[in-house]
């Protein structure tokens, strides 16, 4: 669906991207994580088509992004940083839109408005950031995407909005099978909608998988161990401890550290699941990220 | 338009035309206005209609030629500002449309308002002097389409600026830059050889002005006065306007290799980044050296007459650094949009004032060859040559292989040359004397080869100076520089002349008062204690039938010339008459609206019999300068 093979992009002499790898399939909904710099915005840009790589590939539905009309076409792109008309209204952009993308939709864009209940004649540059991320939805989900491209999609909109947002995503992805590739720093807000994740750090992919794989790889074993004896042949990415009782962030699925655990006839223990939040942490813990201290 | 293959969206074109609607309905209002009061001054101050046509061609083209490239500009930038930010860069390219499409929607959208609005000013024109009762269609058809093909061309040009660039404040920079650069770079380059190498011309001329085309459009394009009225210089309107297409194509190659993420950056194509850094070190070495040297030294007028010294070249040399300093490293905080550049940038630097030394040094010590560079006999077409003023063309091969051979002595006497202009007084009143010696070879390639020079007429120099002469006041060289007096050319002929007084009592208590007034050019005719000047005018006919068969009788025999050397032979006081013949000549260049006077002289002597006879048959006495003053 998109997939990027060794993808690198430079800006001067800071490498955005370093022999970048992904693979998105069709019908997910795909978070793309990873501190500031990392690259996601930069791989976003090329998955619209926006920026050619350097060197690498980057394909979606199997054809090249860039100069590709029949590609772009199917595509929704929503930047951080949005773009209207000076001056323009929904209206103008919405006709504006509506000649350019062939599959825009006028009755959705009609049923739409009693979700998104903005004045459609008035210039979007006067309203708030958050309506404008509105405004920026509307026109997106009326384009009948397959791929929606999301840069920090939510920010700036209050929670209310943000679930109506989401669902009508979710239920696009439902029913259209449109895929869906969203970079967010809010972790926890993509753990409820995304069935995948990437965990980016400069410029290379860390981890790729879906977020049942990831948060059935790593779990939290909080142990009192008998004379300090902590379980054998487990991967511990950290370690941590407040009295007798120590905290380990351990890779494996939970049976086999249980069966870890037990073997070494713990006082207790017990298994807690990772939040999306401490496997990004924890993740990056492990490539040196400098985040490490604060969080400990 | 809903194809998403098209190299044109029209939706595109439409939201680019009506974003920027401000933009080309001022164009449009300021120049439907102006025509009109074009059109209604035309008709108050004129008293036929081809004079009305004249002034309302004049003034639309040349309003519109300035006109046309201040707004082709402006809506060049605008159709082009997407490009400009980060966010609307990504915006227009993440649209489902082509480059070709982006770049021909957003491009025509610019342009085509203008040349709509070209349209409906032309018509308003037209309305206007039918009103009036005059029929301008035809000229206001001529207005058009000159005044369309300025803006093909000028908005290509300006296409062609964005697209180097990624940051819109630096377009007007460059557009500026490609209008004015060839003949600013050439002056300067000629000003910096003046220093260096002897017989460095000067010219007025350039010979890179095509490649600054709103100084040569404003050059060359002109407009006819009657009874042809029109507009001159088409070709180049044409050439430029084609030029103006290839830019545009030029463009889109450019727009199809761009990269979004140079939104901002001050050169948005990577390979012109060297460049662009080269061209501002150079750049900034040429003007703010040549700056900084005049404020520090000020001493260019020395340089030019005696040649530069050491000091001269190691001042402006430095100068020249300092100011490549400025450039190159103004281009690299530019370049990189950071302060802290001074880090491993210093190799080009150094490769810049390797340069800038080899140049001076170049001209200095003639390491190409331009001082003592003089044509080969076989590739020389034609010369041309001027002694105080007097220019004269020759053709044939003997002159040319004598003005050669006198050029090459000239070079070769150099430093005597500068060493005797060093010590010359002109109070010294000897028989030497200085002359501007120019000489123009025409290369049978169509080059053109200039030198100039300050001459010091004595011992050497004498013999220079006869041939120069010689030749100047050869008969067939006299024929071909008053050759309209051999037609019926002239307008009217003045002859002053100059009698001894009788009684030098009567004018003596005017002396004072007609002295003054001689130095202010107030009186045409002088008074002085001894001497009164006379004058006479006489019409074309009374001039061709009285006086112009003697003076052609006289230039045929190699008695009269148009030119003669009053500082190089104080014994011509006593064969010249103190008598001056002027013929006026109306004269219309090809390209030029107005009629320009030039003034064909003869001072008779001693020796032109003729037209001495002539001159005393209509009543004037003539009498020598020695007769008079000694």
């Amino acid at each position: 669906m998109i997939k990027a093979e060794k993808l690198v992009k430079q800006f001067d002499k800071f490498r955005a991207l370093d022999e970048f790898n992904i693979n998105i399939p069709q019908g997910c909904v795909y978070g793309l994580v990873g501190p500031n710099g990392a690259g996601k915005s930069t791989f976003l840009r090329h998955a619209a088509g926006v920026y050619k790589q350097d060197s690498g590939t980057i394909e979606v539905f199997g054809e090249k992004v860039f100069e590709n009309p029949k590609i772009k076409n199917k595509i929704a792109y929503i930047p951080d940083d949005l773009f209207f008309f000076l001056q323009a209204s929904i209206l103008d952009m919405r006709n504006f839109y509506r000649n350019i993308y062939t599959n825009f939709s006028m009755e959705r864009y009609e049923k739409l408005k009693d979700v998104f209940r903005l004045d459609e004649k008035a210039p979007i540059r006067k309203f708030s950031k958050g309506m404008q991320k509105q405004a920026a939805f509307w026109l997106a989900l009326c384009m009948r995407p397959e791929i929606m491209l999301l840069d920090e999609p939510v920010d700036g909109l209050d929670p209310v909005m943000r679930r109506q947002i989401w669902s009508l995503i979710l239920s696009d992805v439902s029913e259209n099978g449109t895929t869906v590739l969203v970079s967010s720093h809010n972790l926890r807000e993509l753990e409820d909608v995304c069935d995948h994740v990437g965990i980016m750090h400069k410029g290379k992919m860390l981890l790729e998988r879906s977020l049942s794989d990831i948060q059935g790889n790593t779990v939290k074993l909080q142990i009192v161990p008998k004379d300090d004896v902590l379980p054998q042949n487990i991967t511990i990415l950290h370690e941590s401890s407040t009295g007798r009782m120590k905290t380990l962030i351990v890779r494996g699925n939970p049976h086999d550290v249980s069966e870890a655990a037990n073997a070494v006839d713990p006082v207790y223990y017990e298994l807690i699941p990772l939040t999306l939040e401490e496997i990004f942490i924890y993740e990056l813990g492990g490539v040196d990220y400098a985040v490490n201290e604060i969080i400990l | 338009m809903r194809s998403t293959k098209s190299y044109f969206n029209l939706q595109l074109f439409k939201k680019t035309v009506t974003r920027y609607w401000p933009i080309w309905s001022v164009y449009l209002f300021i120049l439907s206005i102006a025509n009109y009061f074009i059109v209604r001054e035309s008709v108050y101050y004129s008293y036929a209609d081809v004079v009305e046509l004249d002034s309302l061609y004049s003034s639309t083209i040349t309003f519109g030629l300035i006109f046309s490239a201040i707004f082709c500009l402006a809506t060049a930038m605008f159709s082009h500002s997407w490009m400009y930010t980060a966010r609307s860069a990504s915006a227009y390219a993440c649209l489902p449309i082509k480059r070709e499409g982006l770049f021909l929607s957003t491009s025509l959208a610019g342009v085509v308002p203008l040349i709509l609005s070209n349209l409906f000013a032309m018509i308003v024109m037209s309305l206007t002097a039918l009103y009036f009762g005059v029929n301008a269609f035809y000229a206001a058809l001529l207005c058009f389409l000159a005044l369309s093909l300025f803006n093909v061309f000028s908005y290509g040009l300006a296409t062609f600026c964005c697209e180097l660039t990624g940051n819109a404040f630096v377009v007007p920079f460059i557009y500026a830059i490609f209008n004015f650069l060839a003949v600013v770079v050439e002056a300067l380059l000629k000003v910096l050889a003046g220093f260096f190498i002897y017989g460095a011309s000067f010219s007025s001329s350039f010979y890179f002005s095509f490649l600054s085309p709103i100084y040569e459009m404003i050059t060359k394009v002109h407009t006819i006065r009657t009874p042809e009225s029109g507009i001159t210089g088409w070709s180049y309107i044409i050439a430029y306007a084609v030029v103006g297409l290839i830019l545009c194509a030029l463009s889109l190659l450019i727009f199809k290799k761009r990269r979004m993420e140079t939104a901002s950056d001050i050169v948005a194509f990577n390979p012109l980044k060297p460049v662009f850094k080269y061209c501002l070190s150079f750049g900034c070495a040429l003007t703010l050296g040549m700056l900084f040297y005049s404020i520090i030294a000020n001493d260019f007028d020395y340089n030019y007459a005696y040649g530069c010294e050491l000091k001269t070249i190691i001042t402006l040399g430095i100068c020249m650094i300092i100011a490549a300093f400025i450039g190159y490293f103004a281009a690299e905080m530019l370049i990189h949009k950071s302060f802290k550049v001074f880090k491993n940038k210093w190799k080009g630097f150094i490769c810049v004032c390797a340069v800038i030394a080899l140049l001076i040094a170049g001209m200095y010590f003639d390491l190409f060859g331009i001082e003592k560079y003089v044509p080969d006999t076989d590739d020389i077409g034609s010369v041309s040559f001027s002694v105080f003023g007097c220019t004269t063309e020759i053709e044939d091969a003997d002159t040319i292989e004598l003005l050669r051979e006198t050029h090459s002595a000239i070079i070769a006497d150099k430093d005597r040359n500068r060493s005797l202009l060093k010590d010359w007084r002109y109070e010294d009143e000897t028989e030497e004397f200085l002359y501007d010696f120019r000489i123009t070879y025409v290369l049978d390639n169509g080059r053109r080869v200039n030198r100039e020079y300050t001459i010091f007429a004595s011992d050497f120099h004498e013999a220079n100076w006869q041939t120069l002469s010689g030749i100047i006041n050869r008969a067939d060289c006299i024929k071909a520089r008053t050759a309209p007096l051999f037609t019926d050319d002239i307008e009217y002929c003045n002859i002053y002349y100059t009698v001894p007084v009788a009684d030098s009592s009567a004018n003596e208590k005017d002396a004072d008062f007609a002295e003054e007034d001689a130095e202010y050019e107030r009186l045409p005719i002088d008074k002085y204690p001894d001497t009164e000047g006379k004058y006479i005018e006489l019409t074309a006919s009374e001039a061709k039938e009285a006086l112009i068969p003697a003076i052609i009788d006289d230039i045929n025999h190699g008695r009269i010339s148009d030119f003669h050397n009053y500082y190089g032979s104080r014994s011509l006081s006593r064969e010249i008459y103190e008598c001056s013949i002027n013929f006026s000549i109306p004269i219309k260049r090809d390209n030029s609206e107005y009629f320009y006077y030039n003034n064909i002289s003869f001072n008779p002597t001693v020796n032109s019999t003729s037209t001495n006879e002539a001159l005393k048959s209509l009543g004037i006495e003539l009498y020598t300068v020695a007769e008079l003053y000694e």
